[in-house]
């Protein structure tokens, strides 16, 4: 059982306690009440004149038949009007004249005393028949635990019917905080009309609201590198035209040079931060797919930028089906290659492995890791290494990042013992 | 007589400056801005030896323009696609253009290719007339005709040339690089995935025929096998 933590367990135990609480009470009220109801004028104003009329006839030296008593109480018919009934003594010389309680005891008993006509002390006791009294039910061990039994059942009922339109709540809020704005409430949530009602019209209103500036600042991330292509495409030919003129003009071309290599770099961040806003925009078509061929047509592709360096691989499986969005994936796992070969001079090791709800893919490099206070905000666009000297625009590992998770996914990084990073690339089956 | 090129992109400014570079580099350059000009146009004329074509164009992309093109005139194609945009998107959608470039790109590049895309175009009437038969296929590079049967194969030049070079080197792979440059004349350079469109379209249209088995191989990282 789970420490009294979540709101379930302490509303549960707060009701619970709350009934037990009340029930015990409820018991030690009635039980006073009880036995005030057996107070000795009660009981001497109810017994009093068969106990007047038994010492009158012992006084007159009769002894009291059986049957005579028994004619006389009628009523106590529902009980046996038993010896222990009614038992009296004389206090002069204390005998019981009437009644005997060798064998049996009466829970409850209550005692008044008599003078009779002639002066003579008596007192009497009454033993309460069982069936006058309820309350002793509850108080035995199998009482307690039907009420304990009970109240449990009631405040677990009660305590779920309160709390799980709450914990609808948190799942529901916990999927935005993952970045599943576009989910809407459920219906029986958005349809209640107490304050959980009005608290999950608040979430969805938070949640469109969300999403709309996402998607207006993701909006102006693309339009932006759009728009940047068509000038930036004009500039390059434009950079051609004045290159040929120089050239035929017998100029220098140093400077030409380095415009052209400075449209290239302009030209290579915006196709990046259009790859990165297409990333989280793109509506995710999934495929039926073996996903080693996947990993194996990636790492074929980057075989040419990867030189003589070799990229190693190590498959669990030979054949691995998963339904994943193939452009996306690809996008995931070629940064990580990619980021792999810039930042190490050895070679590349990927790796497949699974768990019962997963697939793992690891890509590994020897290089010399990330700093470990750098290590979370690496896939942050444009976030680089200070220390490095290649070239890149800090955007690779966000861009896997935002794949890996639009694929419904996750990617991890992590420095390697032996040194280097490893990306963890965890895949839903 | 100077080479004839007709430019269609939507970006006017652009147009002027290439047809600025171009002419420069000896070729007769026209543009217009839409692809519905570009047909009219080439309804009037269309005595050109290459057409360049942006993918992303209002009213009729790209995309659209190229099979109308196709289907009409016989004349090579350059396809412009957009940088950023996937290239398994392009390659998905299997164009089946003469060859293809990210814009924005390095106008000396964009000159590199059509003067291979050209180069090609012109030099296969010199070719030494010779016919393969394989599988049943027959591809006679005299008439440039791959047949199945009485069936023609209906391929581009580039991807006639393709089924040729890996035919003819059934049985041993070819080096993406080497059948980059013996179909498409120029270099393959990083991510440039032109010859496996190229590829992927001829196996398309022998996929029709021989249902139960690819005849072409990928062999990953190195390149492409025709099956003996």
């Amino acid at each position: 059982m789970r420490a009294p933590s979540s709101l379930f367990w302490k509303f549960f135990l707060a009701i619970w306690a709350g009934y037990v609480l009340l029930l015990f009470i409820a018991a030690n009220v009635l039980e006073n009440q009880y036995e005030s109801r057996f107070s000795s004028i009660e009981v001497s104003e109810r017994y009093g004149p068969l106990a007047n009329y038994i010492i009158a006839r012992y006084e007159q030296g009769v002894d009291i038949s059986r049957r005579e008593f028994r004619q006389r109480d009628i009523d106590f018919d529902d009980d046996e009007a038993n010896d222990d009934l009614l038992v009296i003594r004389d206090m002069q010389t204390e005998r019981v004249i009437f009644g005997n309680r060798s064998g049996t005891e009466r829970p409850y008993n209550v005692d008044f005393s008599i003078v009779s006509g002639s002066g003579a002390r008596y007192m009497a006791n009454v033993g309460i028949p069982p069936n006058r009294y309820t309350l002793p039910v509850l108080i035995t061990p199998s009482g307690i635990a039907a009420a304990l039994v009970t109240s449990l059942l009631y405040s677990w009922l009660f305590t779920f019917v309160l709390t799980r339109p709450i914990s609808r709540l948190k799942e529901h809020v916990q999927s935005l905080g993952r970045g599943a704005l576009d989910q809407k409430l459920e219906g029986s949530l958005m349809r209640r009309r107490d304050e959980i009602g009005d608290l999950a019209g608040s979430i969805d209103e938070m949640s469109e609201h969300i999403q709309d500036l996402l998607n207006s600042k993701q909006r102006l991330l693309f339009d932006v590198s759009h728009e940047l292509r068509a000038p930036l495409a004009r500039m390059q030919v434009a950079a051609g035209i004045a290159r040929g003129e120089a050239e035929s003009a017998g100029a220098n071309t140093a400077m030409h040079d380095r415009f052209e290599h400075e449209i290239d770099t302009l030209t290579e961040l915006i196709s990046e931060l259009l790859l990165l806003a297409k990333t989280e925009n793109d509506s995710a078509e999934t495929h039926l797919v073996s996903l080693v061929d996947e990993i194996q047509s990636v790492i074929a592709d980057m075989a040419f930028g990867a030189g003589d360096r070799e990229i190693k691989t190590e498959f669990c499986v030979d054949s691995a089906e998963v339904e994943l969005s193939v452009p996306l994936f690809g996008r995931a796992l070629k940064n990580l290659i990619e980021n792999a070969l810039k930042y190490s001079d050895e070679e590349v090791c990927v790796y497949l492995d699974q768990t019962n709800a997963n697939w793992i893919l690891r890509v590994e490099d020897k290089g010399e890791g990330i700093p470990e206070e750098q290590i979370e905000a690496m896939t942050q666009p444009f976030t680089r290494l200070q220390s490095e000297s290649v070239e890149g625009f800090g955007l690779g590992l966000s861009i896997a990042h935002r794949a890996a998770t639009a694929c419904g996914g996750s990617l991890e990084l992590k420095n390697r013992e032996e040194g280097g990073l490893r990306a963890t690339l965890t895949l839903p089956k | 007589m100077s080479e004839r090129l007709l430019l269609v992109d939507d970006d006017k400014s652009l147009n002027e400056l290439l047809s600025q570079y171009l002419t420069g580099s000896g070729f007769d350059v026209s543009t217009v801005t839409s692809g519905e000009k570009a047909i009219s146009l080439l309804q009037q004329d269309s005595n050109f030896d290459l057409l360049v074509i942006d993918v992303m164009m209002p009213g009729i992309t790209g995309l659209e323009l190229l099979p109308i093109i196709r289907s009409r005139w016989n004349i090579p194609v350059i396809m412009l696609t957009g940088r950023g945009e996937d290239i398994d998107r392009i390659l998905g959608l299997e164009m089946g253009a003469d060859d293809y470039l990210a814009k924005p790109c390095n106008p000396r590049e964009l000159l590199a290719r059509i003067k291979a895309v050209l180069r090609r175009s012109g030099e296969t009437s010199t070719e030494v007339a010779a016919s393969i038969e394989l599988h049943g296929i027959c591809v006679d590079s005299g008439s440039r005709q791959a047949t199945i049967g009485e069936e023609k194969l209906t391929l581009t030049t580039a991807e006639f040339d393709v089924l040729n070079e890996l035919m003819k080197s059934a049985g041993s792979v070819v080096v993406r690089e080497d059948l980059t440059r013996r179909v498409l004349h120029r270099e393959l350079t990083p991510y440039d995935r032109s010859i496996d469109v190229h590829v992927s379209r001829v196996r398309t249209a022998l996929r029709k025929h021989f249902e139960e088995r690819d005849l072409i191989v990928t062999v990953r990282g190195v390149g492409y096998q025709f099956a003996k």
